[in-house]
C-alpha cells in the first residue's frame, strides 16, 4: 500500500485566538514570537516547531492534536 | 528588564559587524586616512541604524531577515533558507569563474586562478562540514 506523504497542516489557532479576544500581536507577545509568525501559522504558510506547538497547546489549554490537524492531500 | 531596553539589544552578529566597522573607522582616523575613516564610520552607523530599525516591534519580517535580527524560530528558518540560496549561488558562480579562468588563462599560473581554486575548495569544504553538522543535529 502506498501512503501519501503530501500533507497540509490545519490549525485552530485563529479561532482559539479570536475566542480569547486576543490580537495576533498580543498572542505573539505572550509566546515570544513575531506577529508575522502567528499570521503565518494561522494562514497555513508556516508549520511551527514541536516546542512552539507545545507552547500554543499550553497557552490555550488544548492538546496539540486539538489545535493542529494533518490533512492528506 | 524594561521592554524598551530589551528592544535596543541588537544581535551578536550585528554587534560584531558594527564594532568591526567602527574600530576600522577609528584605526583609519588614527592613521590620518579620513576617507577610509568616514567610509567605515558611515557604514558602521548605517549598520547600527538598520539593526535598531529591525528591532522595532512593528518591523516587517523581511526587514529583520535583511538586518540579521532574527526574533523567533520562523525568522531563523527563513534565514537558513535565504543563506542556503546564497551558498548555492556562490558555489555555482565560483565554479563558473574557475572554468572561465582555466579556459582563458593558458599559463595556468596566474594568482587569480589559485585564488579562484581556493575559493571553490573552501566553499566545497564548508558545504561538506555544514552537511555533516546538519545531519548530526538532524
Amino acid at each position: 500500500m502506498v501512503t501519501s506523504i503530501l500533507v497540509t497542516m490545519k490549525s485552530e489557532v485563529r479561532s482559539l485566538r479570536t475566542a480569547a479576544g486576543l490580537s495576533q500581536g498580543a498572542l505573539a507577545a505572550e509566546l515570544g514570537v513575531s506577529r508575522q509568525t502567528i499570521n503565518a501559522i494561522e494562514t497555513g504558510r508556516y508549520d511551527p516547531s514541536l516546542s512552539l506547538a507545545a507552547q500554543l497547546s499550553r497557552y490555550f489549554k488544548q492538546s496539540i492534536e486539538e489545535i493542529f490537524d494533518v490533512e492528506e492531500r | 528588564m524594561l521592554k524598551s531596553v530589551e528592544r535596543l539589544r541588537i544581535s551578536t552578529i550585528n554587534v560584531v559587524l558594527v564594532s568591526a566597522l567602527l574600530l576600522g573607522a577609528l584605526a583609519e582616523a588614527a592613521l590620518g586616512e579620513w576617507q577610509g575613516a568616514i567610509t567605515f564610520g558611515v557604514g558602521g552607523l548605517c549598520g547600527l541604524a538598520g539593526a535598531l530599525n529591525a528591532r522595532r516591534s512593528g518591523a516587517r519580517d523581511v526587514t529583520r531577515l535583511n538586518a540579521l535580527e532574527w526574533r523567533d524560530e520562523r525568522d531563523r528558518t527563513l534565514a537558513k533558507l535565504g543563506f542556503a540560496v546564497v551558498g548555492a549561488v556562490a558555489l555555482l558562480m565560483v565554479l563558473a569563474q574557475f572554468i572561465v579562468v582555466v579556459v582563458t588563462d593558458t599559463s595556468h599560473h596566474s594568482p587569480f586562478m589559485w585564488l579562484t581554486l581556493s575559493q571553490l575548495l573552501i566553499l566545497c569544504i564548508a558545504w561538506g562540514i555544514a552537511n555533516s553538522v546538519a545531519v548530526r543535529r538532524g
